[in-house]
């Protein structure tokens, strides 16, 4: 041994390095993963039921779900919105209501469609929003495609069992 | 390749070692390497803490849930609880709230308001096994509950009297004294938050 010291620096330097990296594999491997929202069970009356849903909502350990419908009446077509918390306090909000349309984003999904309810034909938007816990739009939304896809489903689910329209969605298209 | 690192090692010993003889620099650098690595692990270990631990929801459809209430007595074990609300914006429909573990129902709570005398709930009428207890007018049958309450809010109420049904679901758990005395003792606590839903 030539060096002692620089064999023992760089024993040392080897030692904490593979501590952390164990450290860091350790945690990885026990860390809590919470159990996936799966809107599977009727909640919101069954219109958020699919797997992109799921994909956007992750997993969290104590799951709220709100829904609230608005009947139609003399001057306003029904209405559908709900609210469901997921991975990190990240919160969806599913509406369903007559109105213009809305342009998406990575984190919000919108789409328009015709709904034909007494032979006479209403316009209907359906609006995604993906908020974060600090009650704005996610940053880092899961992307325009699949928000897209999210609002699509929600609008096609809403429009056949829950606003009553004759011929469920008709053109509807993704914003 | 082994002729390579011996080459590289030497380079840097040849490089460093000198200054390592310095009897205060190798303690000074593995001291600095210490902490910094475990100033590292101690931020691995922040960045991997679950913003939402596990746990139960300190209150499930409004009621308590703790071991020793009404609700928690009725609540099983589970990695996830979940309560669904559901609210008619407009009429008198009946507002519900489903307490689901892990996906299956454990309860759910059904309040309408009423208009007219106080009388016993429509839904105790289906069961003709329904013993009345003593809230208001209150009826339980093995598996479910109903109450009628009036409404003690002055004037200006939409409502004269409210019924809260409470069924249970295929994971509810049986309580010491009984699920329909488990049910009945639910019943008496969750009076308050239809009263203010029904009655304002």
């Amino acid at each position: 041994m030539k060096h002692p010291r620089a064999v023992i620096a760089g024993g040392a330097a080897l030692l904490l390095g593979g501590g952390l990296l164990g450290w860091h594999l350790y945690l990885d491997h026990t860390a809590y993963r919470p159990p996936t929202v799966a809107l599977t069970h009727g909640e919101c009356g069954g219109l958020l039921d699919g797997p992109e849903v799921a994909k956007v909502l992750g997993g969290a350990p104590r799951v709220y779900v709100h829904t609230e419908f608005r009947k139609a009446d003399e001057t306003t077509p029904a209405s559908i919105r709900c609210s469901v918390n997921g991975e990190d306090g990240r919160l969806l909000i599913a509406e369903a209501s007559f109105g213009g349309v809305r342009a998406g984003g990575d984190s919000l999904g919108a789409a328009e469609f015709q709904c034909t309810l007494d032979g006479k034909g209403t316009g209907y938007r359906a609006v995604v929003e993906l908020n974060g816990a600090n009650g704005q739009l996610l940053a880092d939304g899961p992307g325009r495609e699949l928000m897209g896809k999210v609002a699509g489903g929600f609008a096609e689910r809403a429009a056949r069992t829950r606003l009553g329209c004759t011929g469920g969605a008709e053109q509807l298209t993704v914003k | 390749m082994s002729g390579l690192a011996t080459r590289w090692g030497r380079f840097l010993a040849n490089r460093w070692a000198g200054r390592l003889q310095d009897p205060l620099v190798l303690p000074g650098v593995l001291v600095v390497a210490v902490a910094a690595a475990g100033f590292v692990g101690y931020r691995d270990w922040q960045d991997h803490r679950p913003v939402e631990g596990p746990g139960r929801s300190a209150y499930l459809c409004r009621l308590p849930t703790g071991p020793d209430t009404p609700l928690g007595r009725l609540l099983p074990d589970g990695d996830q609880d979940s309560e669904e609300r559901t609210d008619s914006v407009l009429g008198h429909d009946p507002r519900s709230c489903v307490i689901r573990i892990d996906g299956r129902t454990v309860l759910t709570l059904t309040s309408v308001g009423r208009q007219g005398g106080l009388a016993m709930p429509s839904e105790v009428a289906k069961h003709p096994d329904a013993r009345p207890f003593d809230t208001g007018l209150g009826a339980s049958w093995p598996g479910g509950a109903a109450v009628a309450a009036n409404c003690l809010t002055g004037k200006n109420k939409t409502n004269d009297y409210f019924e809260l049904e409470i069924v249970a679901g295929e994971a509810v758990r049986t309580p010491g004294d009984g699920l329909q005395a488990g049910l009945e003792q639910l019943a008496r606590a969750a009076l308050d938050e239809p009263r203010k839903e029904q009655c304002s």
